[in-house]
């Protein structure tokens, strides 16, 4: 996702890199699944394990430029 | 080209005005895109380096508004349909359609391409006007309303085409080339990006009804929603600093 | 130096709020750049010209704050998806494309479009910024805090201890989604026929030509439950699991067919030659908007009651969307249960973004409170020789009466255009932080006739006719013209109370009495906005009235202006019949 999009040629400073937004996303996951073992709201955590894997998969193809617009034709 | 193309206007022209509810998704549409260039031509008077053509990009900008208002006062004279007056209102659909995006046009495009940009966009919509007043597939007071529009169209063809023979004859004629190649390559990679979201949102539309049948339905015995009233609530326990920092 | 920044972003208004060394230097909406009304996506722009007003480099803050927690919220989504199976499902995909593309990777998102450390980045709570807004913002100390809008995370209404010492915000209680005022008012808003997020204002404007006739139907969507709270029948409503709707048929059962958008509006009395069926459907909507306005008063009320029960403290801070509700405020100001009212101007989420730098920096990083927000004008300028410039370019027919004629010059002939009948466009320094034009992006007029009303309704703003318009009059007169319940004074200097104009000083500003007597004051004090308050003690001079008839610099459905040439543009696309921007005088120019 870090590629500039089409039209837009002005070259700035990037964010993170591929690592490190793998690393958030990471820490992101860690803590929605503590939020629902920690809360009354356990018994969701199948649901919530099988939603975080198709977002998984879903920003991968998103990070394939040209593939981008038909992320949710594909999976 | 020409005649490709005008074949393919009246074609899609037949099919959205006479889908349900048609004309008035239309004016809906055209009043929205009307109104997102007159800001991105208040955005290119604001940013241009021609103080010479402030004034131009004024009255364009002016024109575009007009149109706007037209087109709208179209939707409510055609029907008072919920779907298109919110359509009008719907703040994220001009960015959703790319008629708006993340930066003003002439941000993204600068003086030159913008001007191509303007030709060739407000050549398009002339023609098409011309198609469907030819054809009649508007009403008849749509049609006055729409050649009223088409001669102010004109006047926007008519300034850019004339900025673009001065560069031509300052000899930019190849990026004058380049420029309109590269507004009408990005024509068509935007109604791509258009088709393949819209077909996309279908497919995953499907997918995600079969995910929720089948996962979310064995935990519904399980979800209760609360009734109202206060309740009384703790301070979070953790220390400010790490709460601050938590995304839950 | 030490600077952090505030975001809301990714639901309604998104907005950007600077604070360097605890000032509050630069806060402005996304919508100002990008011209897209309530504009909800990432405040890029907005946040680089924060950055920029400031001088300073994204490297330079030491904190992001955003003004929610994106998870809470996701928990609350999947658990109401789960419990509506199976009418969830039209709204699944959508919900879902949503968050799992996006809205659950707001860390990743801001540190990249922000390009800042992602370590940097805080999350504040959605109801906990609304706190912060109104609480820091205001001159008190020991307060109760309530906020009241649709929904943040969880809650939909919550209870707030506001402290002198850290860490002068603590919860007391919260009322849970999906009973929600906010979500309450903006159904019916959809009922009756206008934009959710938008014709709030509207309904509140309709009220007014109404009679709570409806009331006891009302009542059984929206129950007090007798201990301060309140309760939706869910039976109801449906926006909390279907996508586009947010009532269900049963409540069009109980109320009649909604209201189709854009139907005339003419209720009894006011149009003697409309059909005899347009005007009682016309006033079947007013009595429902009416019912609507008391049903939520009554709730607010109860709310505040409850407040002041828990925490005793003499003064009530308010913010979250409902908090706009200006006949409410009043309502309330006038009920006695506070001795003061502090109502941030910015109190929807556009406000968030304030709310939550200034929870940072105050309740996270520990610094001592400060005055409270001084001035509300916090977004762009532009300087005086670009305009000068632009306007050249536009070769439109200008005058410097700043230049020419000082300060006390500037104010006379803006009075002698305005007691002249003419109505202008007034685009004066940086504009407002919040919804309300509070003399920087304003069009004035002359409040005396009601004439004046119906001619910026539809030639200016092409705006329905039945709509009221505010005045901004001088603080100093404000008793001699308004009964103003005395803790509603704050409040009016951000036209966020509607008190009723006396009955003998109606006929000398009709343009800004409303059908049923009453006005949305702005009080302007000469320390809140100079320039401003000397055009209304000049236009006060010549005619008697110490008001003008204020109503925001846009066009229907568009953003305010927020650029010269944005008011240039609106200008010249309108009937206005003068523009001043930053004390040139615009004329107009045949093209």
């Amino acid at each position: 996702m870090t590629d500039p999009r089409p039209g837009t040629d002005t070259p700035q400073t990037r964010g993170p890199g591929r690592v490190e937004t793998a690393l958030l996303r990471l820490g992101t996951v860690g803590e929605l699944m503590a939020l629902f073992l920690r809360g009354g709201r356990w018994w969701m955590m199948p649901l919530v394990v099988v939603l975080v894997l198709v977002s998984a998969v879903l920003l991968f193809l998103q990070s394939i430029h040209y593939i981008a617009p038909f992320v949710y034709a594909v999976i | 080209m020409g005649i490709i193309r005008r074949t393919w206007i009246r074609l899609a022209g037949a099919w959205a005005w006479r889908r349900p509810n048609g004309p008035v998704r239309l004016m809906a549409a055209f009043s929205q895109a009307e109104r997102g260039s007159s800001y991105d031509v208040i955005a290119a008077l604001e940013r241009t380096e021609r103080r010479d053509l402030r004034r131009t990009y004024l009255f364009h900008a002016l024109d575009e508004s007009r149109h706007a208002r037209i087109f709208r006062r179209r939707v409510q004279a055609l029907g008072r349909q919920d779907r298109a007056e919110a359509a009008l209102v719907d703040a994220g659909s001009l960015r959703a359609t790319g008629i708006i995006g993340e930066a003003p046009l002439f941000e993204q495009m600068g003086e030159l391409e913008f001007l191509a940009f303007v030709y060739v966009v407000e050549s398009l919509a002339l023609e098409q006007f011309q198609v469907y007043c030819d054809h009649g597939m508007p009403d008849p007071d749509t049609i006055a309303a729409l050649r009223a529009i088409a001669d102010d169209e004109k006047f926007h063809i008519s300034y850019s085409r004339r900025e673009l023979e001065k560069y031509r004859a300052a000899g930019r004629g190849a990026e004058v080339r380049a420029a309109l190649f590269r507004v009408r390559a990005r024509r068509i990679w935007q109604a791509w990006l258009r088709l393949s979201r819209r077909l996309g949102d279908a497919v995953s539309t499907l997918w995600l009804w079969a995910l929720y049948l089948v996962c979310v339905a064995p935990f519904r015995p399980l979800a209760r929603v609360e009734g109202g009233g206060w309740r009384t609530r703790d301070a979070d326990p953790r220390p400010i600093a790490e709460f601050a920092r938590a995304q839950a | 130096m030490a600077a952090v920044l505030g975001i809301s972003a990714l639901y309604h208004d998104a907005a950007a709020a600077l604070i360097v060394d605890g000032e509050v230097v630069a806060a402005i909406q996304e919508e100002r750049f990008t011209r897209i009304k309530h504009d909800p996506s990432l405040p890029v722009r907005a946040t680089r010209w924060c950055l920029a007003q400031a001088g300073i480099g994204p490297d330079d803050l030491d904190h992001v704050v955003f003004y929610e927690k994106p998870l809470r919220k996701f928990e609350r989504i999947l658990h109401h998806t789960v419990a509506a199976f199976p009418r969830g499902i039209r709204g699944f995909p959508r919900t879902m494309r949503v968050w799992l593309g996006d809205k659950l990777w707001t860390r990743t998102l801001l540190a990249r479009e922000l390009r800042i450390p992602a370590d940097r980045i805080l999350f504040s709570e959605h109801h906990l910024s609304h706190a912060a807004s109104a609480l820091l913002c205001s001159p008190h100390r020991d307060a109760a805090v309530l906020t009241i809008d649709g929904v943040g995370e969880h809650a939909t209404t919550a209870l707030w201890r506001g402290s002198a010492a850290a860490p002068f915000i603590e919860p007391v209680a919260e009322i849970p989604f999906p009973h929600s005022l906010g979500l309450f008012y903006s159904a019916m808003t959809a009922y009756l026929g206008f934009a959710v997020n938008e014709g709030e204002y509207k309904v509140m404007g309709m009220a007014a030509y109404g009679q709570p006739r409806y009331r006891d139907r009302i009542d059984r969507l929206l129950r007090r439950d007798g201990r301060g709270g309140y309760e939706l029948d869910l039976d109801y409503f449906c926006f909390h699991w279907h996508p586009d709707r947010s009532y269900t048929d049963k409540l069009v059962d109980l109320l009649g067919p909604p209201r189709f958008p854009g139907t005339p509006f003419v209720p009894e009395g006011v149009d003697p030659d409309a059909p005899a069926d347009l005007v009682a459907d016309s006033q079947r909507y007013a009595d429902i908007a009416a019912s609507v306005q008391a049903a939520l008063e009554d709730a607010v009320v109860d709310l505040a009651r409850y407040a002041r029960q828990r925490i005793d403290a003499p003064a009530l801070c308010l913010a979250g969307g409902v908090a706009l509700n200006s006949v409410a405020n009043h309502r309330l100001a006038g009920e006695g249960i506070f001795d003061h009212l502090w109502i941030q101007p910015a109190a929807g989420d556009a406000g968030g973004a304030l709310g939550a730098a200034l929870w940072a920096w105050h309740c996270v990083l520990g610094h001592d409170r400060g005055p409270g927000l001084v001035r509300y004008d916090l977004g762009r300028d532009f300087d005086r020789p670009g305009t000068a410039e632009l306007l050249g370019d536009l070769q439109l027919p200008f005058e410097d009466v700043l230049e020419d004629a000082s300060e006390s010059g500037l104010a006379e002939r803006v009075a002698e255009d305005l007691a002249e009948g003419r109505v202008i466009g007034w685009f004066d320094g940086r504009c407002e932080y919040g919804p309300r034009a509070l003399g920087h992006r304003s069009i004035l007029a002359d409040p005396r006739s009601a004439a004046m009303k119906d001619r910026v309704n539809a030639r200016i703003k092409y705006r329905e006719r039945f709509r009221p318009f505010a005045p901004s009059i001088l603080d100093a007169q404000l008793d001699e013209w308004v009964e103003l319940a005395p803790a509603a004074r704050d409040p009016a200097r951000y036209m966020l109370a509607t008190p009723t104009v006396r009955a003998d000083r109606r006929q000398q500003a009709a343009a800004v009495v409303h059908v049923d007597g009453s006005s949305r004051v702005q009080a302007v004090r000469a320390e809140d906005h100079p320039r401003y308050h000397a055009v209304i003690s000049a236009f006060a001079a010549r005619t008697g009235v110490p008001m003008v008839l204020n109503t925001s610099f846009n066009l229907k459905g568009d953003p305010m202006v927020s650029s010269p040439a944005q008011a240039v543009a609106t200008f010249l696309g309108t009937d206005l019949d003068a523009l001043y921007v930053d004390g040139f005088r615009v004329g107009r120019s045949k093209r």
